[in-house]
C-alpha cells in the first residue's frame, strides 16, 4: 500500500482541519432544564389568608395551585398525636382553579380551614403523599410521597397554617369531655375513630366539625372543658393548597416546616 | 521512502514456485510480509503518539457517558467531551496518514488535549488529557533521530568494548 | 543506511512539561481557589441504580421543590422532583456512582469537603465550605437525618412555605421563569419556601447541575472495582457523611 502522496496529505489535513473548527462552532449548546428557564402559562387564584381572630383573613396570597391532591394522614390512635391551639373554618364551597384554569372540586367541596400553632409529636406513621388529581384525563404518573418521623410541624408555634382541603378530610379528637358534648356539638362518632367530625359537613357555626371551631365561636369552651388546645389523635387531610404565615400574610419566623428524619420518595 | 519501496519490491517479484508444506507454510510467509510491512510503516511516521492520542481521544469520550461531569466553563459541557475527543481521534489519525504535517497535528492535538480538561470531565478525568498531552508531543517532535551507537559502529566498521546501541 | 527516526524525547519533554504544569495549576485552582464551575450529574445508563450522594448539610436560599419529568440517555423518561435553590451552600458533597467500562464495573466517587462540620453557621463557627449559584437536582430519594450530636435535624423550610404550588410557579434565580422547567399543565405539584436547611442529607439523583462560583476543597476523584466505594451503603446512618 502506497502513502498518501503530498497533495492528498495536504488535502487531509485541510479536510481534518475543517471538520474540527466546524464541530467546535456548530456544537449545539446544551438543552438541559437545569437551571435555565422556561415558561408558564398558569392559572392563578387570589386566596385570603386568615389573621388568627375568629374567621376574619388578612392579606392573601395569589398561587397557581396544581390540581394535585396531598393527603396528610396518620391512623387513629388513642393517644394524642398532634396538637392544635386553635381551628378556624373560613368557609367551604370555595372557588380555586388548578394550573389549567379547571375549577378543582373534591367531592366534599374545596373548605379553607386554617389552624393556629399545629404541632404533631410522637408520630412515626405519618405521610404526605399524593393521592388524587384535577382536570381532564390523562392525570400524571407519579406518586410522591413525605414520610417523616417524630416531632413535626406544618406550622408550629405561634404560625398560622392555612389549608384549602377536601371537606371529606378529617380530624379525630382525643379528648373524652368533648366527646360527652356530641349531641350538643354534632360529633359523629364511631368505635374505630371516636370523636371524628368531618369538615364541611354543615354550614353553621357548632355543626359538624365546627366544634373544633368551639374556641373561635364560643370563646372559653377550650378553657370549659380544661384543654390548652385540641388534641389530635387522628387525622386525613386532603390538601390541596397549603401556606404559613404570621397572620398578616407575611413570613412567620424561625422554621415553619420542620421534617426530622424523612425520606422523601418518587415513583 | 525506501523501506515501503523495499516491501513493493518484495511484492513485486515474480513469485518463486510455490513452497512445499501447502497453506500453513503460506500463510506463514504471508503474516511474515505483513508483519515486515507494518513494521516498515509504522517506522515511517509517528505511530505511537498516534496511538497514545487517539486512545486519549476515546478516554474522553468514552467519559462523557459516565454520570458525573465537571466543566470549567459554562454551558458547553454536554457535547465538548464528544468534540474534544473526536479531534484528538482524528488528529491522531492525521499523524498516521498525512506524517508531512505531523508538526501541525501534533502542535493542534496538544492544543485540544489541554482545551479538554476544562471543558470535558476535567479531560476525561485527567487521564485523556495526560495521554493528549504526551502522544501529542510525540506527534510533534518526531523525526530523524541522531544514529545509534550500534549503527555508529557498522558504519565505521569498528567494534567498540562496551557499547551498546538504543532503538 | 536506513535513517531513524522517532520520538525525540529532548524535544517532547518540553510541550509535555509545560502541558502537566498547566493541568496541575488547573486542579490547584480548582482545589483552593474559587473558579468558575460547572457541576453536573446526568443519569447516561439506564441500567442500574442512579447516582448516590451525600452531604452533612446543605443551606439554601429561595427553594423549591417540584414534580417534573427527565428523559435518561436510555430515552425512557421519569418522573422526577427537581429541587432548585437560588443560591446554596454545602457542608461536604460526595457523588458516587458504579459504570462499565468494557467487562469491569468500577465505581466513580467524587469527594469534596474541608473536613470540618459546620454545625451552625449562624454561631460564626466553621462555615459550611462548598458554595455554589442556581443548583438544581433531579431527586428519586432524599433523606435528612439528624446531624451527629447536633439537635439540628431533618429537612426544614424557613419563611413563607407553599405545599401544592405548580412546578412551574416555583420562583428560585429571581428573573428566571420557570426555574425548575415544570410542564403547563395541572397536577405537577410543588413546595416552595424561602429558605431551607437540610440535615444529614442522602438520597439518589438522576440529575445535577451546580453552576456559578463553586469552590471544591479537597477535591478528590476516585475509582474502584466492584461495589466499594460508593458515597454510602446504608441510607439511615449518619457516620459516613461528607463534611
Amino acid at each position: 500500500m502506497r502513502d498518501l502522496g503530498p497533495r492528498q496529505q495536504r488535502n487531509l489535513v485541510l479536510i481534518a482541519l475543517l471538520l474540527f473548527l466546524g464541530s467546535l462552532l456548530f456544537t449545539p449548546q446544551p438543552s438541559t432544564a437545569n437551571g435555565t428557564s422556561g415558561t408558564a402559562s398558569c392559572t392563578r387564584t387570589s386566596l385570603a389568608l386568615w389573621n388568627g381572630s375568629g374567621t376574619s383573613t388578612t392579606g392573601s396570597v395569589n398561587p397557581c395551585v396544581s390540581g394535585a391532591m396531598l393527603d396528610l394522614t396518620f391512623p387513629f390512635n388513642s393517644t394524642t398525636q398532634a396538637t392544635i391551639n386553635g381551628v378556624a373554618l373560613i368557609g367551604c364551597g370555595q372557588t380555586v382553579k388548578d394550573a389549567a384554569g379547571d375549577t378543582i372540586s373534591p367531592a366534599g367541596g374545596m373548605c379553607h380551614v386554617a389552624f393556629n400553632s399545629f404541632l404533631v409529636t410522637n408520630e412515626n406513621a405519618a405521610v404526605l403523599k399524593t393521592n388524587g388529581w384535577t382536570g381532564a384525563a390523562p392525570s400524571p404518573s407519579y406518586n410522591l410521597s413525605i414520610n417523616p418521623s417524630g416531632n413535626f410541624t406544618i406550622g408550629g408555634n405561634n404560625v398560622l397554617t392555612d389549608l384549602w382541603v377536601d371537606g371529606n378530610s378529617t380530624l379525630s379528637i382525643n379528648d373524652g369531655s368533648l366527646c360527652a358534648l356530641a349531641s350538643y356539638i354534632e360529633l359523629t362518632s364511631s368505635s374505630s375513630a371516636p370523636c371524628t367530625t368531618t369538615i364541611s359537613k354543615y354550614g353553621q357555626c357548632y355543626q359538624g366539625i365546627k366544634t373544633l371551631f368551639v374556641k373561635v365561636c364560643a370563646p372559653g369552651m377550650l378553657q370549659f372543658l380544661g384543654l390548652n388546645n385540641f388534641p389530635i389523635a387522628g387525622m386525613d387531610l386532603k390538601i390541596y393548597y397549603l401556606a404559613t404565615h404570621n397572620g398578616s400574610g407575611g413570613p412567620p419566623g424561625g422554621s415553619s416546616v420542620q421534617l426530622p428524619n424523612t425520606t422523601i420518595t418518587v415513583s | 521512502m525506501s523501506d515501503s519501496l523495499t516491501i513493493m519490491s518484495e511484492t513485486a517479484e515474480p513469485s518463486a514456485p510455490a513452497p512445499r508444506g501447502g497453506i500453513g507454510r503460506r500463510a506463514l510467509r504471508r503474516l511474515n510480509l505483513g508483519r515486515r510491512w507494518f513494521r516498515a510503516w509504522r517506522r515511517t511516521r509517528p505511530f505511537w503518539g498516534g496511538v497514545w492520542t487517539i486512545l486519549a481521544g476515546l478516554e474522553i469520550v468514552k467519559a462523557m457517558s459516565f454520570s458525573i461531569g465537571l466543566a470549567l466553563t459554562g454551558g458547553w459541557s454536554y457535547a465538548a467531551g464528544y468534540v474534544m475527543g473526536g479531534g484528538l481521534i482524528l488528529f491522531g489519525l492525521v499523524a498516521w496518514f498525512a506524517p508531512t504535517y505531523k508538526g501541525l497535528a501534533g502542535f493542534v492535538a496538544f492544543l485540544v488535549a489541554l482545551a479538554a480538561f476544562p471543558t470535558a470531565n476535567l479531560g476525561g478525568y485527567l487521564l485523556g488529557s495526560v495521554l493528549g498531552i504526551i502522544g501529542a508531543s510525540m506527534i510533534w517532535s518526531w523525526g530523524p533521530k541522531r544514529p545509534s551507537k550500534r549503527q555508529l559502529r557498522k558504519m565505521s566498521g569498528t567494534v567498540t568494548p562496551g557499547s551498546s546501541g538504543h532503538a | 543506511m536506513d535513517e531513524r527516526r522517532g520520538t525525540r524525547w529532548g524535544r517532547a519533554s518540553v510541550p509535555i512539561g509545560l502541558g502537566l504544569v498547566s493541568i496541575g495549576a488547573a486542579l490547584t485552582a480548582i482545589s483552593h481557589q474559587v473558579v468558575a464551575l460547572d457541576f453536573t450529574v446526568e443519569n447516561n445508563n439506564a441500567n442500574g441504580e442512579p447516582t448516590r450522594f451525600a452531604s452533612s448539610a446543605i443551606y439554601a436560599q429561595n427553594v423549591g421543590f417540584g414534580m417534573t419529568t427527565a428523559k435518561l440517555q436510555s430515552g425512557t423518561t421519569v418522573p422526577v422532583l427537581r429541587a432548585g435553590f437560588a443560591t446554596a451552600r454545602l457542608d461536604g458533597l460526595c457523588v458516587s456512582r458504579q459504570e462499565t467500562i468494557g467487562p469491569l464495573t468500577v465505581t466513580l466517587t467524587l469527594r469534596s469537603g474541608d473536613g470540618n462540620l459546620a454545625s451552625n453557621p449562624s454561631s460564626g463557627t466553621t462555615w459550611p465550605d462548598i458554595a455554589a449559584n442556581n443548583a438544581t437536582f433531579d431527586l428519586r430519594q432524599i433523606r435528612g437525618m439528624q446531624q451527629s450530636g447536633q439537635a439540628s435535624n431533618g429537612i426544614n423550610l424557613n419563611g413563607l412555605d407553599e405545599i401544592g404550588i405548580s412546578t412551574q410557579d416555583i420562583q428560585t434565580t429571581p428573573g428566571l421563569t420557570n426555574p425548575l422547567a415544570g410542564p403547563s399543565a395541572a397536577n405537577w405539584v410543588g413546595i416552595s419556601g424561602t429558605s431551607a436547611t437540610f440535615y444529614s442529607v442522602k438520597g439518589y439523583l438522576y440529575d445535577a447541575a451546580i453552576s456559578g462560583n463553586i469552590a471544591l476543597p479537597k477535591l478528590s476523584i476516585t475509582t474502584g472495582t466492584g461495589g466499594g466505594g460508593q458515597c454510602w451503603s446504608d441510607m439511615t446512618t449518619t457516620t459516613d457523611l461528607p463534611q
